[in-house]
């Protein structure tokens, strides 16, 4: 599989914050917490889209949503992603979801830890800002 | 006068000083928000938040309550159905995941001090936290 190229942006859609949950971290001016980066259970890598091929606002629509919904979009360049991690173009299910599909998973004999769900996230930054629901 | 203003300075400082009952209810609100989320909350597929883990989450929440100094944590399921508790102020970073066997997972990270591993009880995760 081709890896995405290093002065690429990938997105990732971020689900509602508060007050259910903590999903962005407000004391640095707003990214990821680590939690919403982590992997399901068998789980390869870290679902994200190629911001050239999907904006952010189509991201949120593939599922019906919007900021208004409170959902957000965070970004990374892809030369920002830890080293023990990669970036590959993967097809959605079905492909015609999203043309820009792609995964955050580790590298040949690396495993993705929650240290670098942690330096993963302190590298997003949100590009689509959800509103508060209350 | 003198002092009473100083009383009165000394009045300000302690009111802007939060303490952990002040965060301690809207971490509770968090918990019980987060046990109405259903399958897929995150949009990729995710668990449902699983009943033991927040059993167990709520259960941290009450002896972080007991210790003083302690910022507010961020709180999050993980897309597996467990819950995270997080701290980050740029200098240091306190990443704890509470399975559902009650085992916490944790990233820890403080100057060159980096560990990350798996404790069976809350005390030396407790001890992390008031180290922070």
């Amino acid at each position: 599989m081709d890896e995405v190229d290093g002065e690429e942006y990938i997105i990732r859609r971020i689900p509602p914050g508060r007050p259910g949950q903590d999903t962005v971290l407000p004391p640095h001016g707003e990214r990821a917490t680590s939690a919403t980066l982590m992997l399901r259970v068998n789980e390869i890598g870290l679902s994200c889209s190629r911001k050239l091929i999907t904006s952010p606002e189509q991201l949120l629509a593939q599922i019906g949503k919007s900021t208004e919904d409170g959902w957000s979009v965070c970004t990374w360049k892809v030369s920002d992603i830890p080293d023990d991690l990669q970036v590959v173009v993967t097809p959605s299910e079905p492909p015609e979801l999203d043309p820009g599909h792609c995964v955050i998973r580790p590298k040949p004999g690396k495993s993705f830890t929650k240290k670098l769900a942690s330096k993963l996230a302190k590298k997003s930054t949100i590009v689509l800002r959800g509103d508060i629901i209350e | 006068m003198s002092d009473l203003l100083k009383t009165d300075q000394l009045s300000g400082l302690i009111a802007i000083r939060e303490s952990p009952n002040d965060w301690f209810e809207r971490c509770t609100r968090k918990l019980q928000a987060i046990g109405s989320l259903e399958a897929d909350w995150d949009s990729y597929g995710s668990a449902r938040p699983d009943s033991v883990s927040l059993h167990y989450a709520y259960a941290f929440l009450h002896l972080l309550r007991d210790k003083v100094n302690v910022s507010e944590p961020a709180i999050t399921p993980n897309p597996t159905g467990n819950v995270c508790f997080e701290w980050d102020d740029g200098t240091f970073t306190l990443l704890v995941e509470i399975d559902a066997a009650g085992r916490c997972h944790y990233y820890y990270e403080k100057g060159s001090d980096e560990r990350e591993g798996t404790e069976r009880d809350f005390a030396p995760i407790l001890q992390m936290v008031t180290s922070l």
